[in-house]
C-alpha cells in the first residue's frame, strides 16, 4: 500500500465525513422544518376550529328564535372577565334560552401536554360539567370589554350590561416543542358585537 | 461503475428532496387554505349581514316593503334578501350571502316600536327643566326637542333627541352611559284609537262614565261605573279577554294588585275633564316585577293626563309598577302645591309624557320637598323585548332580535 492509496482512503473518509455531516444536517433541517411546517398547519386549523365557534357564539349572545321568550339585552351577558365570559343565548334555535359560558383552565388540566402554557378552554353549555366541555387547547384568551361609547370598562365589571362590544384574542402554541421552540398562532377580533346588545 | 452509483445517488437525493420539498409546500399551503376557509366564511357572513343591514334599512323606509332582493352582486359575491309576515304584526327578515360557493344567512325579526321601551319620553321639555348632577334616567330615553342638561346628570340607557342638547354651562358634562344619538325624529301618535279599538274587540269598554277599578292579586278585578255605580267581582280573563279595558269620554280611578297583562286607555276627551287615569292607592305587580319569574304587566295610556289623586293613602309614598303613557299631558300629583310633603312617587317601568307636570314643590335653598312628591323613575327592563297589550306603538319598526 502506497502511499497513493492512504491519502486515497483518508481523502475519502474526509469526503465520506463531509458527506455524512451534511446529510446529518439536512437530515435535522428536514426533520425540523417538516415538525415545523407540520405544526403551523396543526395550529392554524386548530385556531379557525376555535375562533368559528368562539366567535359565532359571541354574536349570537341575547339572541332567541321565540320572540316572546327573549330577555332584556343588558340581561343577557351574565359575567364578564378577562378570561371568561358567561351569556344566555339560543343555541340551537329551539326557542328557548341556554347559558353558555367560557373560561381557560389550569395547566394542571392537562396533562397529556409538555407544553406548560396549555390550557384548556371549556365552553360550558346549560351548567354541564368542564370535563365534558373543552372545546380547545389554548395559551392565552383574553377579553377586552366597551361600552356603549366606545370606552373600556375596567375589570372586575360590576355591571355587564353596560358591554356593547368586546375585544377578543386567542392564542395557541404547539403542544411539543422542537428545541425549545413552541411554534404559535395568533388571532384577534378587535371589535366583536353581538347586534342583540344594541337593542337598548 | 462509480459515475453510474453517482448519477444514482445524486438522482436518489434529488427525488428525497423534492418530495420533502412537496411536503412542506403541501403544509404550507393547506395552512393558506385554513385561512382561505375562514376568510371565505367570514366574507359569506359579512355580505349576509350587509343584505340583512340594507333590507332593514328599505323597510324602515317603507314599512310595505315587500320585494326583497334576489341574487345582488356585491363585494366580489352575490346577496338575496326576503321578508315574510311572523304573529303580533312582526316581520322576519331572512337574508343570505354567497361568496365563492360557501353561503352563510342572517335572520332579523322586527316589530313595531313600542312607546313602552323607554325609561322616559317627553314630546316637550320646557326650557326651564334641566336635568342636574345628582338626577338618574334609568333606560332608553328620547326627547322630541332639545335635551336640556346641567352638570353630570346620569343616563343609563341610550339617549335620542330631535334637536340635540342644551348646555347650561361649558362645565356641563351629562354622563350618557347607553350613547347617545341626535336627529331622531320620533312624534307621539296623533290619537290612542287603537286601544279603544282593541278594547271593543276583545276586551272591556265603557263609555260617558267614569270607571273604579280595584286590582286584586287573585287575578280578579272589583269595579263599578260612576261613583254611585255598585262594586262588582270578575275575573280578568272574562272581564278583558285580551288585556285591554278603555273608557271613552270618562276617567279610570284604579289602585291594587294586577295580576296578568293589563292595559287601561281613557280614550276619546273633549276636554280636560275626562281622558284622565287617576291613580288612587298603590298600583304594584303581584309578583316583584325585578324578579326573573314576574310576567305581570300594566300599561297606563291616557290621552290627558295620569294624575295621583289626592286623598289619605298617597300621603305616603306612591308605588307604580306599569308604563305610563299620556298623550297631551303627563304624570301630575293632584294639588300638588297644597298637599303636605307626601314622600315619593316610585314608578317601576317608563313615563312617556307630552310635557312634564309638576308633582311637587321644592325649597330651592335646602333642596327639600315642601309639597307633593319626590320623583323616582326605574326602568321595567322586560319592557325592552315584550310590552304591555295594545301599548301605543310608533309608526316605525324595530329590531328585536338578530340571527347570524
Amino acid at each position: 500500500m502506497g502511499y497513493t492509496t492512504i491519502l486515497d482512503i483518508i481523502g475519502a473518509m474526509v469526503i465520506g465525513g463531509i458527506l455524512l455531516l451534511t446529510l446529518f444536517t439536512i437530515n435535522d433541517n428536514t426533520v425540523q422544518n417538516y415538525f415545523y411546517y407540520n405544526a403551523d398547519f396543526i395550529l392554524q386549523r386548530d385556531l379557525v376550529d376555535i375562533i368559528l365557534i368562539v366567535e359565532g357564539d359571541l354574536r349570537r349572545i341575547g339572541y332567541c328564535a321565540d320572540p316572546d321568550n327573549l330577555i332584556p339585552p343588558n340581561k343577557t351577558i351574565l359575567h364578564a372577565d378577562s378570561n371568561a365570559i358567561a351569556f344566555v343565548t339560543d343555541l340551537h334555535k329551539t326557542g328557548k334560552l341556554d347559558t353558555i359560558e367560557y373560561r381557560i383552565g389550569t395547566p394542571s388540566d392537562l396533562t397529556g401536554t409538555p407544553n406548560p402554557r396549555d390550557v384548556p378552554l371549556f365552553r360550558i353549555i346549560n351548567n354541564n360539567s368542564p370535563e365534558q366541555s373543552v372545546t380547545g387547547v389554548v395559551t392565552e384568551f383574553r377579553l377586552v370589554y366597551f361600552d356603549a361609547l366606545g370606552d373600556t370598562i375596567f375589570i372586575p365589571i360590576s355591571a355587564p350590561g353596560e358591554i356593547q362590544t368586546m375585544e377578543l384574542s386567542i392564542k395557541v402554541e404547539n403542544a411539543a416543542a422542537y428545541n425549545q421552540n413552541y411554534s404559535n398562532a395568533y388571532w384577534r377580533q378587535v371589535r366583536l358585537a353581538s347586534k342583540n346588545l344594541k337593542s337598548r | 461503475m462509480f459515475g453510474r452509483a453517482s448519477v444514482f445517488l445524486v438522482l436518489g437525493f434529488s427525488g428525497i428532496l423534492l418530495m420533502y420539498t412537496r411536503n412542506l409546500f403541501t403544509f404550507s399551503s393547506d395552512s393558506v387554505d385554513v385561512y382561505t376557509q375562514y376568510y371565505t366564511q367570514t366574507m359569506s357572513e359579512n355580505i349576509a349581514s350587509s343584505a340583512a343591514n340594507l333590507a332593514c334599512n328599505q323597510f324602515f323606509l317603507s314599512p310595505t316593503w315587500t320585494t326583497g332582493y334576489s341574487n345582488v352582486s356585491f363585494n366580489g359575491g352575490t346577496f338575496s334578501a326576503s321578508i315574510s309576515n311572523l304573529t303580533s304584526n312582526r316581520k322576519k327578515i331572512t337574508a343570505t350571502g354567497t361568496y365563492h360557493g360557501i353561503t352563510k344567512t342572517v335572520e332579523v325579526i322586527l316589530q313595531p316600536s313600542s312607546f313602552a321601551r323607554f325609561g322616559y319620553y317627553g314630546a316637550i321639555m320646557p326650557g326651564n327643566l334641566y336635568y342636574v348632577t345628582g338626577d338618574t334616567v334609568s333606560g332608553p330615553m328620547h326627547v322630541q326637542g332639545k335635551l336640556n342638561v346641567w352638570g353630570t346628570p346620569v343616563f343609563t340607557g341610550k339617549v335620542t333627541t330631535k334637536k340635540g342638547i342644551k348646555k347650561y354651562d361649558s362645565s356641563t358634562d351629562p354622563q350618557f352611559l347607553g350613547g347617545y344619538e341626535s336627529g331622531v325624529d320620533l312624534p307621539l301618535p296623533a290619537t290612542i284609537n287603537t286601544v279603544e279599538a282593541d278594547a271593543a274587540a276583545g276586551g272591556k269598554f265603557f263609555s260617558n262614565t267614569d270607571v273604579w277599578l280595584t286590582f286584586n292579586a287573585d287575578g280578579t278585578v272589583d269595579y263599578k261605573e260612576g261613583s254611585s255605580g255598585i262594586w262588582k267581582n270578575e275575573s280578568l280573563s272574562t272581564f278583558a279577554p285580551n288585556g285591554v279595558i278603555d273608557v271613552d269620554k270618562g276617567n279610570f280611578h284604579i289602585k291594587g294588585t294586577v295580576k296578568g297583562k293589563i292595559t287601561l286607555g281613557a280614550s276619546l276627551s273633549s276636554g280636560t275633564s275626562n281622558g284622565n287615569i287617576y291613580l288612587d292607592d298603590n298600583i304594584v305587580y303581584s309578583t316583584d316585577p325585578n324578579s326573573a319569574g314576574c310576567t305581570d304587566m300594566l300599561g297606563i295610556v291616557a290621552t290627558n293626563n295620569v294624575i295621583i289623586t289626592d286623598n289619605v293613602p298617597n300621603k305616603s309614598d306612591i308605588i307604580i309598577n306599569a308604563s305610563i303613557f299620556s298623550l297631551k299631558g303627563g304624570l301630575q300629583a293632584e294639588n300638588y302645591s297644597t298637599i303636605p310633603n307626601s314622600g315619593s312617587i316610585r314608578l317601576t317601568g317608563g313615563l312617556i309624557e307630552y310635557q312634564a307636570q309638576a308633582t311637587g314643590v321644592f325649597n330651592p335653598y335646602t333642596g327639600q320637598i315642601t309639597n307633593g312628591y319626590n320623583t323616582n323613575i326605574h326602568f321595567d327592563e322586560r319592557f325592552m323585548t315584550q310590552v304591555p297589550p295594545s301599548f301605543p306603538k310608533s309608526a316605525t319598526y324595530e329590531v328585536l332580535s338578530w340571527f347570524e
